[in-house]
C-alpha cells in the first residue's frame, strides 16, 4: 500500500529525530549563549590569526568577519555541524535496509506486497524527512541561543540559509549510506565504507582547505565536505546554489543506484 | 478439498549460493507442484534445502537456474501480485524487537490492504497470545505465535510457513494443527516446510522428501507411514544365546551384536521380540525411530536400509528410552 512504510517509518523515527534535535538544538544553543560579550568574538578572531592554517581548514578567510557575531556562529557552529549531522545520517541510512537485512527482518518486511525498491525509497524518504526535522530543531536552538546572548546582536534571518544549507549534505551522506545497504549485504562491510568514506571526505576537505598547494587540495572536489561552505553561506546570506546541486545530484544518483542493486540481488 | 489446480510450482530449480561453479548446490534441480486445498509437507534435515526454495519463492532470493510460479504467476516477474496473495512465516522470525506486537500486526495488516481485528482476537484468543508486549519480550514460543497470527491473520490464499511449530508447546502445536485443516477445509493451501517428520504426519496430505538440495520423492503421507520401523537395541547377559534366534523372528531384521548388545530392526508388534528375550536378563531396552533417510531408503530401496559396510544404521538421536530393569 502506498506510503505505509513511509508513515511506518515516521512513526517509528520521530523519537529519535527529537532527540538529535533537542540534543543538538541544545549545543546549538549553548554554542550561543557561551559568548560573554563583543570582546570575546575580537578575542576568538585574533586566535584563529595565529592559526591561519586552521582558520583556512574551517573556511574562514576573512579574520575581520571571525570577529562579528555572525562570523562566530559560522566558525563555531555551521563549519562543522555537517559533520555531526553526518553521523546521523548515517544511522538513518543503516536503519532503512541494513540493520533490517542483518537482523533477518527483511524476511518477513520483503514478503510483503511491496517491491523492495519502493519498500527502500519509501523508508529513505522518511529518514530524509527526519533528518530534515532535526536540523530545523538544531537551527532553533540556535536561534533561541542566539536571541538570548546580548553579545550577539545580528541579523537572525542569516540563520535560515545557514540551516538550510545542512540538508542537502546530510541528504548526500543518507544516500550514501542507503546506496552502500543496496549494494552490500553484510552490513559490517558496508558501515566501514561509509564510514571511511564520511570520515575520509571531511578529512580530505579540511586539510585540502588548510594547505591550498598539497594533493588533498586537488582531490578536494572529491569530498562531499567541499560542497558544504558553512561559513560563507553565512557571509553571504544566501544558499550557494551550485553546491546545493551538486549534494541533491550526488544523493540522487546514489539513492538510485542504490534501490537499482537492491532491487536485483539476493538478500541475505 | 483436494482440486487437480496446480498453486505452487518448480521447475528445475537450482540455487548455487557464491560465485563460481565449484560452490555446491543449495538446490538442485527441483521439480515440484503443489495442487489447491492441500497442505504440503516439505521434509528435510537442517540444511536440505527447505528454507532456499521457500525463499526463491518469495522472491526474496533468485534462482541459478530453473524457475518458479505461484498461481501460474512466475515468482520473479510476478512477485508483488503472488505475495499479495500469500501468507510468510520465516524460520527464524526477527520483528523490530522494540515495537510491541499490535504495532507489528497493523503494519503488516495496511501493508496487506486491510486489517479484520476481530479476526486477530480470535487468533490471539487461540493461541494464548497477548498483543500488548513489546516483541523483545515475548519468548521464543510467543514470538512464534505472533509470527503465525502475522501470516494467517489475512487468510491468504497460500500459506508458506517454514518450521512454523519450532518453538510452540504441545497444546498451542495442536492448535496450529486445528487452524491448518480448517485453512484447508476453506480451500486454501498450505506449504510447510519440517524437519519432522511427526509434525508433516499430523496435517499433511503429501510429503516431499528433499536431501542435500535434491527432491528424493513426493508421495502421500500414509504412503510414507507405511514404511515405518524402528531401531531397538537390548543389552542383555548373553547376548549369543539369543543372537541366532532373533533372525526368525517375524517383523524382526538385520540382527547385529555388538558387545552385549543386540540390535535389530524392527517392523510390526513388539511382543514377538519380547518374546524372544523372555529367558534372558534384560539389563536394558532403547528404542529409536528411523530417520527421514532411513523412511525414504525403506520406502524406495526396496526395504534395504542399510549401511554399505553392514551394519545396522546408527539412529541419530534416541527418541525413547524405554526401561531398565534394575538388578
Amino acid at each position: 500500500m502506498s506510503g505505509v512504510t513511509f508513515l511506518e517509518t515516521v512513526r517509528r523515527g520521530w523519537r529519535t529525530m527529537l532527540a538529535w534535535g533537542i540534543g543538538l538544538g541544545l549545543m546549538g544553543y549553548f554554542q550561543a549563549v557561551i559568548v560573554p560579550d563583543a570582546d570575546a568574538l575580537q578575542e576568538y578572531a585574533e586566535l584563529y590569526q595565529t592559526m591561519p592554517e586552521l582558520m583556512e581548514g574551517f573556511g574562514l578567510t576573512d579574520a575581520a568577519f571571525g570577529a562579528t557575531p555572525e562570523g562566530y556562529l559560522a566558525t563555531q557552529w555551521f563549519s562543522f555541524i555537517l559533520v555531526i549531522f553526518a553521523v546521523y545520517a548515517v544511522f538513518a541510512g543503516l536503519a532503512v535496509t541494513a540493520n533490517d537485512e542483518d537482523q533477518g527482518i527483511l524476511n518477513a518486511a520483503l514478503a510483503l506486497p511491496i517491491r523492495r525498491w519502493r519498500f527502500m525509497a519509501e523508508r529513505a524518504a522518511a529518514y530524509a524527512l527526519l533528518i530534515i526535522g532535526a536540523i530545523v530543531i538544531s537551527g532553533l536552538g540556535v536561534w533561541f541561543g542566539v536571541e538570548s546572548t546580548p553579545a550577539l546582536t545580528m541579523d537572525t534571518s542569516i540563520l535560515i540559509p545557514a540551516t538550510v544549507n545542512i540538508i542537502p549534505g546530510a541528504l548526500a551522506i543518507l544516500a550514501a549510506t542507503v546506496f552502500f545497504g543496496g549494494v552490500i549485504r553484510r552490513k559490517g562491510l558496508m558501515t566501514a565504507l561509509i564510514t571511511a568514506l564520511v570520515v575520509g571526505s571531511y578529512f580530505l576537505d579540511f586539510i585540502g582547505r588548510a594547505a591550498s598547494e598539497s594533493l588533498a587540495s586537488d582531490l578536494r572536489g572529491l569530498s562531499l565536505f567541499r560542497y558544504y561552505d558553512g561559513v560563507e553561506v553565512v557571509r553571504l546570506n544566501a544558499l550557494q546554489w551550485g553546491n546545493v546541486a551538486v549534494l541533491l545530484a550526488v544523493a540522487a544518483i546514489l539513492l538510485v543506484a542504490g534501490l537499482v542493486s537492491f532491487q536485483r540481488r539476493d538478500l541475505a | 478439498m483436494e482440486s487437480k489446480e496446480v498453486v505452487l510450482q518448480t521447475t528445475n530449480l537450482s540455487k548455487r549460493y557464491g560465485r563460481g561453479s565449484t560452490s555446491p548446490l543449495a538446490l538442485d534441480d527441483l521439480s515440484l507442484s503443489v495442487r489447491r486445498g492441500e497442505i504440503f509437507g516439505y521434509l528435510g534435515p537442517n540444511g536440505a534445502g527447505k528454507t532456499t526454495t521457500i525463499r526463491i519463492l518469495l522472491d526474496l532470493i533468485r534462482p541459478t537456474l530453473g524457475s518458479a510460479a505461484i498461481f501460474g504467476l512466475d515468482a520473479q516477474q510476478h512477485s508483488l501480485e503472488i505475495r499479495q496473495r500469500v501468507g510468510f512465516l520465516p524460520g527464524e522470525l526477527a520483528l523490530w524487537s522494540g515495537e510491541r506486537a499490535i504495532n507489528v500486526i497493523r503494519y503488516f495488516g495496511r501493508m496487506r490492504g486491510g486489517l479484520d481485528m476481530n479476526y486477530v482476537r480470535e487468533l490471539c484468543d487461540r493461541f494464548q497470545f497477548d498483543f500488548s508486549k513489546r516483541v523483545r519480550q515475548y519468548s521464543t514460543g510467543n514470538k512464534r505465535k505472533l509470527g503465525l497470527i502475522l501470516a494467517v491473520m489475512n487468510r491468504p490464499e497460500l500459506l508458506i510457513l517454514d518450521e512454523p511449530t519450532s518453538g510452540l508447546d504441545p497444546l498451542m502445536q495442536q492448535e496450529f494443527n486445528r487452524l491448518m485443516r480448517e485453512f484447508r477445509a476453506d480451500g486454501h493451501t498450505v506449504f510447510l516446510s519440517s524437519h519432522l517428520l511427526s509434525e508433516v504426519q499430523a496435517i499433511c496430505d503429501r510429503v516431499a522428501i528433499l536431501r542435500a538440495g535434491q527432491l528424493k520423492a513426493v508421495e502421500h503421507v500414509e504412503t510414507l507411514t507405511q514404511a515405518d520401523f524402528r531401531w531397538v537395541t537390548v543389552k542383555v547377559k548373553d547376548v549369543s544365546a539369543v543372537a541366532d534366534r532373533l533372525d526368525r523372528v517375524p517383523g524382526i531384521s538385520q540382527v547385529t551384536t555388538r558387545h552385549e548388545c543386540v540390535t535389530v530392526r524392527l517392523q510390526g508388534d513388539f511382543d514377538p521380540l519380547l518374546r524372544a528375550f523372555e529367558d534372558q536378563y534384560v539389563i536394558d531396552l532403547r528404542v529409536k525411530e528411523p530417520t527421514l533417510e532411513e523412511i525414504f531408503l525403506e520406502f524406495y530401496d526396496d526395504g534395504r536400509a542399510h549401511d554399505p559396510t553392514g551394519a545396522p544404521a546408527v539412529p541419530s538421536e534416541d527418541r525413547v528410552a524405554v526401561m531398565k530393569e534394575h538388578a
